[in-house]
């Protein structure tokens, strides 16, 4: 238990972004350490969620509909509110590109 | 700067000295392989085309053969078809010719079947090769150099580590007047404003643009999200959400340089700098068309880690994913992972890809060649009737 909520880092690419990478595999709960391209440590975040290294973590609240920002760019919209700590992967982000289901009635977010 | 390799009639330089044997249709691959496997330092490119194709897409085939027996790495070529296709070999030699390389031909009607054409096939390949046999390598200028950058099986690390430092290099290998070429428009969509800043003429970026709109036509045609395909599967476990963040990470392998070319699936690439080509983001099919368009050698960034090799170039494959050095340390040429922890720099990452390049240049094996990989496919732009 104790080991499993051991601080992990994640790394923030650009000012603006409002998701970081995590470095490991991070626990409910656990302490992130938010650096950033420098290294420096910009902030520390609770996870809300279990996130597995490699994928993202939020770093400021996102309102539905709103763009999750990654390198200082737009990577796609919430489907949903999303919280600081919360997991940021393909169940609360969508793509607005390549969205050849949206033409046709389907999907949601554009 | 220099780079040992084999000079060409027509003042290009291969890294590797190959006797291609290219089937100009599907129908010829088992003589093809034939004769290639009893010649040694030939290679043949089987695949699954050459009949019933028209208009762009025949176009394309043609350019490919034509560019594929034309890379430097070539020193001879073998065409064998079968006799009532539409891409004939003598066709597909008159465009090879003009690089100064000897070139035959072969039909299996006309040779009157299966082992008459393999036998007649490995007579011309063996004086073929005793032609190319005792050529020398020579220290050669940089800019003789064309190195395609592919990236594959891309996880977080991509974006982070493996794409920026494969990118620092090609700024390097720019500086010394080579050519860089790096493809797969899919994996450029919700990047591509980035490379529009990157390119001056007007006319090579509404041909830019053109070429992603008809990803997003062709998602539309099909009524479907990309993703699934793009990101894969794979992608996608390793933290990839969307393909704009993939391209974004993509991206990143093609440095900061400006692009100034625009070229189609296989077309040449001959300008000094950064070229883009238009080619899928399927790995092998990408990596055949940048080959086609003349690349000697080939950066190959992954995260999750692929084998993917190349008939004619040799692939350099980057990682900076840990557990992906550790578990298929057998297909990684370079490991990047201590950079994703701080324990190195992009710099330093970019110059060991550097320098090892220049050794697989003069001849050093990379892992995809040392384990026989040399995976082959031609990209297709429409119907077999």
């Amino acid at each position: 238990m104790f080991e499993q909520l051991k601080q992990v880092s994640a790394l923030v690419l650009n000012e603006g972004d409002n998701v970081a990478t995590v470095l490991a595999d991070v626990a409910k709960g656990a302490r992130v350490m938010i650096l950033g391209r420098d290294g420096r440590c910009i902030c520390q975040i609770e996870a809300k969620e279990v996130i597995p290294a490699g994928h993202k973590i939020c770093v400021k609240p996102v309102l539905p509909g709103e763009s999750v920002v990654k390198y200082g760019n737009d990577i796609g919209c919430a489907v949903s509110g999303i919280a600081t700590g919360n997991w940021v992967h393909v169940h609360n982000l969508a793509s607005r590109r390549g969205r050849g289901d949206l033409a046709a009635g389907k999907g949601g977010c554009a | 700067m220099t780079f040992s390799g084999f000079p060409r009639p027509d003042g290009a330089v291969g890294v590797r000295n190959y006797l291609a044997v290219i089937p100009t249709v599907v129908c010829a691959n088992h003589v093809s392989k034939s004769i290639a496997r009893e010649i040694p330092g030939s290679v043949a490119l089987a695949h699954e085309h050459g009949c019933n194709q028209i208009g762009a897409d025949a176009d394309l085939f043609k350019r490919t053969l034509a560019g594929l027996g034309k890379n430097p790495n070539v020193g001879a070529v073998l065409l064998v078809g079968l006799g009532c296709e539409e891409f004939n070999p003598w066709e597909i030699a008159e465009l090879i010719i003009p690089s100064g390389k000897e070139v035959c031909c072969l039909s299996i009607q006309e040779e009157g079947g299966t082992s008459k054409a393999i036998a007649r096939g490995i007579k011309l390949a063996q004086e073929l090769y005793s032609g190319i046999r005792d050529i020398q390598r020579r220290e050669c200028p940089l800019h003789m150099l064309t190195v395609g950058i592919e990236c594959g099986g891309s996880d977080y690390t991509s974006g982070i580590v493996s794409n920026p430092a494969a990118g620092l290099c090609a700024d390097s290998l720019v500086r010394q007047g080579a050519r860089v070429v790096f493809s797969e428009t899919t994996e450029i969509v919700g990047a591509e404003h980035l490379l529009m800043s990157r390119i001056a003429s007007e006319t090579k970026r509404a041909l830019l643009q053109q070429m992603v709109n008809r990803v997003e036509e062709d998602a539309r045609r099909m009524n479907c999200d990309i993703r699934g395909a793009q990101p894969t599967p794979g992608n996608i476990a390793g933290g990839l959400s969307t393909i704009e963040e993939k391209s974004l990470g993509a991206i990143c392998k093609s440095g900061s340089s400006p692009i100034v070319d625009v070229l189609e699936y296989a077309e040449p690439c001959t300008l000094p700098g950064v070229s883009f080509m238009d080619t899928p983001g399927h790995d092998v099919t990408s990596m055949v068309g940048m080959v086609a368009g003349g690349a000697q050698l080939l950066l190959f960034t992954t995260g999750r880690g692929t084998p993917t090799g190349n008939a004619l170039a040799p692939v350099i494959k980057l990682c900076a994913n840990p557990e992906t050095v550790k578990k298929m340390a057998e297909n990684i040429d370079i490991d990047l992972s201590q950079v994703v922890y701080g324990n190195s720099t992009l710099d330093f990452a970019a110059n060991e890809i550097y320098d090892y390049l220049l050794k697989v240049a003069a001849g050093e094996k990379t892992r995809a060649e040392m384990l026989g990989h040399c995976e082959f496919g031609i990209h297709r732009v429409g119907p077999t009737l």
